[in-house]
């Protein structure tokens, strides 16, 4: 149940928001959405003034068309503090105590348990995008590291046979399959994502086994989501999002950035 | 047995020097002051403030800051900005940079580095990929290095695909695409006095 009513804004965000950037293609890119349209600086070797010592040095920032569109932004921001504080007032502190009680190399363990279960939705994304080699690796990972790795808790896969992780989920094979993002959509608790990685993530949490803890109990499957959130960012102390939101003169521009970034690069690969 | 250990001792040297000659200038000087930065985050002698101060001291011989200061508001809006304007953004640049880092420290613990080889981009320009491991899982970071006047110098570092510099050029560009120049340099001076009180409240332990 919490499970639904968690997700029923959700619906309703990516159905509302898909109708928004249908629309919104019409429009020509106005001045609304300034984001992080900078692609078009082919050489910054140029704009050298004479007093800068680089001027003779040719760099260009080798940056994709990064082009985010940014359709509902009041609404992603609203959304974005919402978040950000769920995150400040709920995830860090219990992190925290989290954190004392549990030792780190449990915490470690958790999170390769964690990473095996989800298994089945990287290995169908693999195969989604042609990539058998990904996907063999996915299934010998999951047999090494869920019988020598003791049930998934270590990865020996990794460790000794130099089997890496192949992170692939739906939003990176609509990707591969050149399905543009769509707008920007900061999604409740989920946190950032855009039209494609919004429908992308369905399809993941379909392909997730942990959803089937739902049939259980809807308690169980969210609490358990949660408790994987929160190793995590046990794991990575916040790190991450503190540290790219707390230095940012616009915490939600950056978090935006760094998201749509992440996200083409891992399309790339 | 002292001539087999000589002997050893002279191939050590030899291979040594041999590595060094394929290894291109950028990636000795980015690898010296990674190893240097690293030796003094894992002494455990060391007081952490004392460690910032040095940490920072490295990271000026390495980091290109004018250079990172200026891709980080892209050419458009760079030529729009006057000299006192250039220099105060600069400046203000390198500190909120500074303290970025400088803040995140004391996260460091069991982090190791490997570097693959650096791609040459051109003759003044190269790109050096390493592999950071943490809390065994793996995360890619890429060095971007000019050759400018005063050496190989940092311009950018992308972190599993995020390039820093593409992320200030961003929050830079969104205000200044509705406000004025002296709108981002007074969000910049708040940002800095922002980031004095917070080190003030919590002194780094």
């Amino acid at each position: 149940m919490r499970k639904l009513v968690i997700l029923i804004p959700f619906f309703v965000l990516t159905t509302y928001t898909f109708n928004i950037s249908v629309y919104a293609e019409d429009v020509p890119d106005s001045k609304e959405q300034p984001a992080v349209a900078v692609s078009d600086d082919k050489s910054l070797a140029n704009d050298a003034t004479d007093e800068d010592e680089d001027e003779d040095v040719d760099i260009d920032i080798e940056m994709e068309a990064t082009f985010v569109k940014d359709s509902i932004q009041p609404l992603n921001r609203a959304m974005f503090t919402f978040n950000d504080k769920v995150y400040y007032w709920f995830f860090r502190p219990l992190s925290k105590g989290y954190e004392a009680v549990v030792p780190e190399k449990a915490r470690i363990g958790v999170r390769h348990f964690f990473t095996n279960v989800r298994t089945p939705g990287r290995f169908v994304n693999c195969l989604l995008q042609g990539k058998f080699k990904g996907a063999g690796t996915e299934l010998l990972r999951l047999v090494i590291n869920s019988t020598i790795g003791g049930a998934g808790f270590s990865d020996p896969a990794a460790k000794y046979f130099k089997l890496d992780l192949y992170d692939e989920d739906f939003g990176q094979t609509l990707g591969r399959y050149n399905v543009g993002a769509g707008t920007f959509i900061e999604l409740p608790l989920f946190g950032p994502s855009n039209v494609r990685d919004g429908i992308g993530l369905l399809g993941d949490i379909v392909l997730d086994p942990i959803t089937f803890l739902s049939f259980v109990s809807p308690f169980l499957s969210t609490g358990v989501s949660s408790y994987n959130t929160l190793n995590e960012v046990s794991i990575d102390k916040g790190d991450t999002y503190e540290g790219l939101v707390e230095s940012a003169i616009d915490p939600y521009i950056v978090v935006q950035d760094a998201y749509t970034q992440n996200r083409a690069k891992k399309i790339r690969e | 047995m002292r001539r087999v250990s000589c002997l050893l001792l002279f191939f050590l040297l030899l291979s040594q020097a041999a590595v060094a000659d394929v290894e291109s200038e950028a990636e000795e000087k980015l690898k010296t002051s990674v190893d240097k930065v690293f030796t003094i985050l894992t002494d455990e002698e060391m007081e952490m403030d004392q460690k910032k101060i040095k940490v920072v001291e490295i990271t000026n011989t390495v980091f290109g800051y004018p250079l990172m200061a200026k891709l980080s508001l892209g050419k458009k809006h760079w030529s729009k900005f006057n000299p006192e304007q250039k220099a105060e953004f600069t400046s203000l640049f390198i500190k909120l940079f500074q303290d970025f880092y400088v803040d995140k420290l004391d996260l460091f613990s069991d982090e190791k580095v490997t570097f693959q080889p650096s791609v040459i981009v051109n003759k003044k320009k190269v790109q050096i990929p390493t592999v950071l491991l943490s809390k065994e899982k793996e995360y890619s970071m890429l060095y971007k290095m000019a050759k400018t006047k005063n050496g190989w110098r940092i311009y950018d570092i992308e972190i599993e695909g995020v390039s820093l510099i593409h992320t200030y050029r961003s929050q830079y560009n969104h205000i200044l695409e509705s406000g004025e120049i002296e709108d981002l340099l007074t969000k910049m001076r708040e940002k800095k006095i922002e980031n004095a009180k917070v080190l003030e409240n919590n002194p780094s332990s």
